[in-house]
């Protein structure tokens, strides 16, 4: 059974994760920094111009409907995080869970399939994530969100 | 990648049948003036309908200022077709710059779309699938040659479900039509068919044998005037259709064999609750193995492949009695089956000879009835093995019996005294046919046992009695007294008509029915 989040259960390897960003914001005034150091050299410029709280217009590629969207959780997840050396910086383990959230357009993932990308043990994965300490919106999925 | 549909992609799975196409299907029939099967009508539905949808986005091309394409520029009022909302159309209501680094300069247009929502589109944006929108006319979701294959047994289905809710329409034998533009058949028509199979010692003849015979106008489409006299005779009680699917077939019904008339009396059978959870393994596999037909909770495991293969059944009393066979799990595919006639007229073929001869399925009751003289011929009695198989032609089914010089053995013989009570004796008879030992009984006198069928039945004598008093009689044939289920399934059945799960039930769960391994049980007549 998946946990809900905030849950007593403890969540096992096969327990789906992802990035709360509502969650995170909440209670970190700094994310938005965080996840401007993720972009590529590109895009840190072109922020370096604009407002980290900037909307875009993402135009969906089947239907040119518009969608105003944040911009830079968007080019993040949709550029930066999809170029190679994205996922194969040397950084920490929950830096490294983090990035390869993002690259996967933060579609919840269970520890065992993070340790077939991150060549480290599911029960590493699950202890670390598990932990009490929540590390950037990292948490389990609600039932209905996967 | 695949152009984006005119139609929702879930169109023709979601198809629901409108009073518009009852319409469309009531004037097809009228225009082609013959019953249709209801795949036929869902190919002229699935035409039909992939005809209303480009004439419904031809009709709103022309009214609009054309397909939207996110290159062009759009000014507030134009009114636009968005092909890959399913052709909807919507109506520009503000026009905004759009902003994204990545895209360059575009515009973003407000829409109000039919349904009254709005929506943001892209505009002036160079680069876009869009720029190049699908014809309706190239949309697999509208070619004729794509959803046939893929959506016409669904759309079929949908068809014969509406229709059935219509008083409008008409089916018989597998199509349907219009019930008021039927041919029109009097009274004298009718009477006429009756003579006319009564002339064919009841028949079966075919509808279009019937119609030779009938004065109709000449210039009625013969399949509407054979579909016309098929739908008068099935609401005329003196006919009865029993044709084996996609054959129609008349037969008289007062000229109808008794025993397809009326279920025999050996045959009749109460159910009796039971719970099937207590029967132990070798029962229930036993349950499947003896093939009846009023067996219901059969577990599928136990039953062989429904190959087309020779199938063997053990003869019990009451169909031994009643000139017929079980229609059971085991056997049911290789007879002919209806779509909707109970009893359907076959032939039966003798293995040995090549002779055919009438029998009868009767689908309500399970039965297959006409093997009374056959059984006689071959010297068969209660215990006899008989094979089915297939025939070469459709509809035949060869019924074999191993028959065999007769031999002088020791039977246990059915007897019944002065009182009607019922006795079971070893006698030595003689004996011409292959039989399974533990189910096989000589029957002498078999009129003798009637008044025991009727006494039970009368008064209501409970199956365990019934059972006890049976075990007892077979006790006594052998020195150790141990009886088999299948054994005391037959002599049961000698006296009335029970299906093996009732029996094996009280066996499997009364302490005076002492287990004593695989099938075998004993009576404890000290706890009874």
């Amino acid at each position: 059974m998946t946990p809900k989040p905030g849950s007593l259960v403890r969540p096992s390897v096969d327990t789906p994760f992802h990035i709360d960003f509502e969650w995170w914001q909440k209670r970190d005034r700094n994310w938005r920094i965080y996840l401007q150091n993720l972009l590529c050299e590109e895009h840190r410029d072109q922020f370096a111009r604009l407002a980290s709280t900037e909307q875009f217009d993402w135009v969906d590629p089947e239907t040119a409907e518009v969608r105003r969207v944040d911009g830079l959780l968007h080019v993040l997840m949709t550029h930066c995080a999809q170029q190679p050396e994205f996922l194969r910086e040397r950084t920490s383990v929950v830096d490294s869970i983090f990035r390869l959230l993002l690259a996967h357009g933060n579609a919840p993932m269970t520890p065992r399939e993070m340790a077939a990308w991150l060549n480290k043990p599911p029960s590493t994965l699950v202890r670390l994530l598990s932990s009490s300490r929540v590390y950037r919106g990292i948490r389990p999925v609600g039932p209905s969100k996967r | 990648m695949q152009a984006p549909s005119p139609i929702s992609e879930t169109y023709w799975e979601d198809l629901a049948i409108t009073d518009e196409d009852l319409e469309f299907l009531y004037q097809h029939l009228l225009e082609v003036e013959e019953p249709k099967t209801p795949a036929e009508l869902a190919e002229a539905l699935i035409r039909e309908r992939i005809a209303r949808e480009q004439r419904r986005i031809e009709e709103r091309w022309r009214k609009s200022h054309g397909i939207y394409r996110p290159q062009e520029r759009y000014e507030v009022g134009q009114v636009l077709l968005f092909p890959a909302l399913g052709w909807k159309q919507g109506e520009v209501v503000g026009v905004r710059p759009g902003h994204h680094p990545d895209y360059g300069d575009f515009s973003v247009i407000q829409v109000r779309l039919e349904d009254g929502s709005e929506r943001e589109f892209a505009a002036e944006f160079a680069e876009h699938r869009l720029n190049n929108p699908p014809r309706p006319e190239e949309d697999p979701m509208l070619d004729v040659k794509t959803v046939l294959p893929r959506y016409q047994e669904a759309v079929a289905q949908r068809i014969e479900d509406a229709l059935r809710a219509s008083d409008d329409f008409v089916y018989i034998a597998g199509r349907w039509f219009p019930k008021a533009l039927l041919v029109e058949l009097h009274p004298g028509n009718l009477n006429l068919a009756e003579a006319v199979l009564f002339m064919a010692d009841g028949g079966p003849l075919s509808t279009e044998e019937i119609l030779k015979h009938l004065d109709l106008p000449a210039d009625v489409n013969p399949k509407l005037a054979a579909f016309s006299l098929d739908w008068a005779l099935q609401q005329d009680e003196r006919f009865d259709e029993v044709g084996p699917a996609g054959q129609v077939l008349w037969f008289l019904r007062h000229m109808e064999p008794e025993g397809v008339r009326e279920v025999p009396m050996w045959l009749h059978y109460t159910p009796l609750e039971y719970d099937p959870n207590v029967l132990p393994e070798e029962l229930r596999a036993l349950e499947a193995w003896l093939g009846d037909e009023l067996s219901t909770t059969v577990d599928p495991k136990y039953l062989p492949p429904t190959d087309d293969g020779e199938v063997e059944l053990v003869l019990i009393y009451p169909h031994w009695r009643a000139g017929t066979l079980p229609l059971s799990e085991r056997v049911r595919h290789l007879f002919p089956t209806a779509y909707e006639a109970p009893r359907i007229r076959f032939q039966l073929v003798d293995a040995a000879t090549g002779h055919g001869f009438p029998a009868w399925v009767v689908r309500p009751h399970k039965y297959i009835y006409g093997l009374g003289e056959w059984y006689r011929e071959k010297g068969l009695f209660p215990g006899s093995r008989i094979w089915i198989r297939r025939g070469r032609e459709p509809g035949e089914v060869i019924v074999r019996a191993q028959v065999q010089r007769p031999t002088r053995t020791w039977l246990r013989t059915v007897l019944v005294d002065e009182n009607e009570r019922l006795h079971i004796r070893p006698q030595n008879v003689s004996v011409g046919s292959a039989y399974e030992d533990l189910m096989a009984f000589y029957v002498p006198e078999p009129e003798a046992l009637d008044p025991v069928w009727k006494r039970i039945r009368r008064e209501k004598i409970p199956l365990e009695d019934l059972l006890v008093l049976v075990m007892r009689e077979l006790s006594k044939l052998t020195p150790q007294g141990h009886v088999s289920a299948k054994e005391l399934y037959a002599a049961v059945n000698l006296v009335r008509r029970c299906p093996p799960g009732p029996i094996f039930a009280l066996l499997a769960s009364r302490p005076w029915f002492q287990h004593v391994g695989g099938e075998y049980y004993h009576l404890n007549t000290g706890g009874r």
